[in-house]
């Protein structure tokens, strides 16, 4: 069933026509701007943004289509598992397609770093950012997890999906070092909160060891996922068949939790270790 | 066995009365659900397909509880629904959608699915169409794509709701026969607020106006109104605009006006009772009663 939904969506995705107008186009300006420090942040992330419009136009039409679904062997885990599958392969595809083109057009371009070390400067840079894929991959899965939460509100789920991506074009480059302030300040401080957000947080350390992003996603993802899956079953006033014991949900809820908080100690202990004073 | 079977079921949005105390058993066959627009059609039905919890009451559908979540899985594994406004992903073909909602319905075998798939699609005529996106159909042809996805996997029970609202004569007529070949071989819940549909195609009727007014065979619920004397003939000299009137049908010749009219005729008029009557008369007497 799960392998339906992720087909069903991979053959929507396929034929998105604002995604094989925005890819190309995107393609071009990145190009166009030389590929170097943030432009090749913006190609790779902005690239992935445009799946949260797509999946936000796949939810309306699931709306749509979901008395003739519901009279299926449909549950919502089923679908919501497809559905979150079949775009983290659709964010894969587009960052393969992504690096290829780094890695042949993207010659003059390089991104890193000037890190605090020991008392002194030390210069990271590279031509390849693997890391910066890794991480853009695992920062798609929270946002996919909001929408789908959101998929019975188009209007707000678009704004999401749409903000999401204007924030990504113009917000994080201007907010970039204010974000870092905001991590390495001591006391309360909002931006702190917005920091251990993986999404927002890709761009600073593009050339960073990738492992602390994928105990926060993941732990973000799941509360999302199992916090409305438990929404649904225990609030929902629909008769929408879930089939799935109360107990997983509650099993999913703490493991999330447990993971969220792991990955925002390995968060803040790889900030002491990478401490930027420029980033290009 | 009654194949429908609905004790005291009620449902209510917000302060909104939309169903009110249904009780009906029926047996199997093609069972036209008849009732003006907003009478509580769609509701009932999707009620009866699980989508909508009534407020209060039990349903049950094929033997199968619908307040049991087992057993409404089970049903759903034998249910082909056809929604009022069916909507299909716009960039896929008819085959792609009919053969993802055959492995939905669980259908794994994908030499099987794919016969299936033809096989219904073939039924419903739009084989030529069949790697036509579903956005560059027709509303007729969109309406039988909907049957199409429904019966692929041969449900026991089929419900197809308002399937010939707005449709043109030609599609109605090959809608009803396709209809009536379906229901041959299953149960058939077909919702329309056009009589001449339910005529043409089913032996028993639910009439619903919030509440059910009538639940039964066609020939029973004639003859109740025949017994009833409710459809009278009256000719006129002058041309009759009467609000007040229902007139089903008017006819002019050089004796005068000749109408036939449901209900109370005008006093003093010259008005008999008709010797014959159809089921509009029966349905506009049904409405009467109703509404008094």
């Amino acid at each position: 069933m799960i392998r339906t939904f992720c087909l069903g969506s991979l053959r929507t995705i396929s034929r998105n026509r604002f995604l094989w107008v925005m890819l190309p186009l995107l393609v071009v300006f990145s190009t166009f701007l030389g590929l170097q420090g943030d432009a090749m942040y913006t190609l790779v992330t902005q690239c992935c943004a445009c799946l949260a419009i797509v999946f936000v136009h796949e939810s309306k039409r699931d709306l749509q289509v979901r008395e003739i679904l519901w009279n299926t062997r449909y549950n919502l885990f089923n679908y919501s598992l497809g559905r979150l599958l079949a775009y983290s392969i659709a964010t894969l595809i587009i960052i393969v397609i992504c690096a290829i083109i780094l890695l042949f057009f993207g010659g003059k371009g390089k991104i890193g770093a000037v890190l605090h070390h020991n008392g002194q400067n030390v210069l990271i840079s590279m031509r390849f950012p693997w890391q910066l894929f890794f991480k853009t991959f695992f920062s798609m899965v929270p946002i996919f997890v909001l929408l789908l939460c959101l998929r019975r509100h188009y209007w707000l789920g678009l704004i999401t999906s749409v903000g999401y991506w204007l924030y990504i074009f113009a917000f994080v480059i201007l907010l970039s070092p204010e974000i870092l302030k905001g991590t390495l300040t001591p006391g309360f401080n909002p931006l702190r909160w917005l920091a251990i957000i993986p999404s927002t947080n890709v761009f600073l350390f593009a050339w960073a060891d990738p492992i602390p992003w994928i105990l926060p996603s993941l732990g973000l993802a799941g509360l999302g996922l199992f916090g409305y899956l438990g929404k649904c079953l225990w609030f929902g006033h629909t008769a929408e068949p879930l089939q799935m014991q109360p107990a997983w949900i509650g099993l999913g809820l703490v493991l999330s939790c447990l993971s969220l908080y792991l990955g925002y100690q390995q968060f803040i202990a790889m900030l002491h270790i990478y401490n930027p004073s420029t980033v290009f | 066995m009654s194949l429908i079977q609905l004790e005291n079921i009620s449902k209510r949005y917000g302060k909104y009365q939309v169903l009110e105390q249904l009780n009906v058993q029926l047996e199997g066959g093609m069972i036209g659900l008849l009732g003006p627009n907003g009478a509580g059609k769609t509701t009932l039905i999707r009620v009866l397909t699980g989508f909508l919890q009534p407020s209060q009451g039990r349903a049950s559908l094929a033997g199968c509880d619908l307040a049991q979540p087992e057993q409404l899985a089970q049903l759903r594994q034998q249910l082909g629904y056809v929604p009022q406004h069916p909507a299909f992903y716009p960039t896929w073909t008819c085959s792609e959608f009919v053969d993802y909602i055959a492995q939905l319905k669980g259908m794994h075998n994908s030499a099987e699915r794919k016969a299936a798939v033809e096989r219904s699609i073939q039924y419903v005529g739009l084989s030529d169409h069949a790697n036509k996106a579903t956005r560059q159909l027709s509303g007729g042809m969109q309406r039988r794509l909907g049957i199409a996805q429904a019966i692929v996997n041969d449900p026991k029970v089929l419900i197809v709701d308002e399937p010939t609202a707005g449709l043109d004569p030609e599609e109605r007529l090959r809608f009803r026969h396709l209809l009536a070949g379906l229901g041959n071989q299953r149960l058939v819940i077909f919702s329309t607020h056009i009589v001449e549909d339910i005529v043409q195609t089913c032996r028993q009727v639910i009439m619903l106006k919030k509440t059910i007014l009538y639940a039964g065979g066609l020939n029973d619920l004639l003859e109740q109104a025949r017994a009833a004397q409710v459809t009278w003939e009256m000719t006129s000299p002058t041309p009759i605009y009467d609000q007040q009137l229902a007139i089903v049908s008017s006819s002019n010749d050089e004796h005068g006006y000749h109408y036939r009219i449901v209900g109370q005729p005008p006093v003093g008029s010259n008005a008999k009772p008709a010797s014959s009557i159809g089921l509009e008369e029966a349905y506009l007497w049904m409405m009467q009663r109703a509404s008094a």
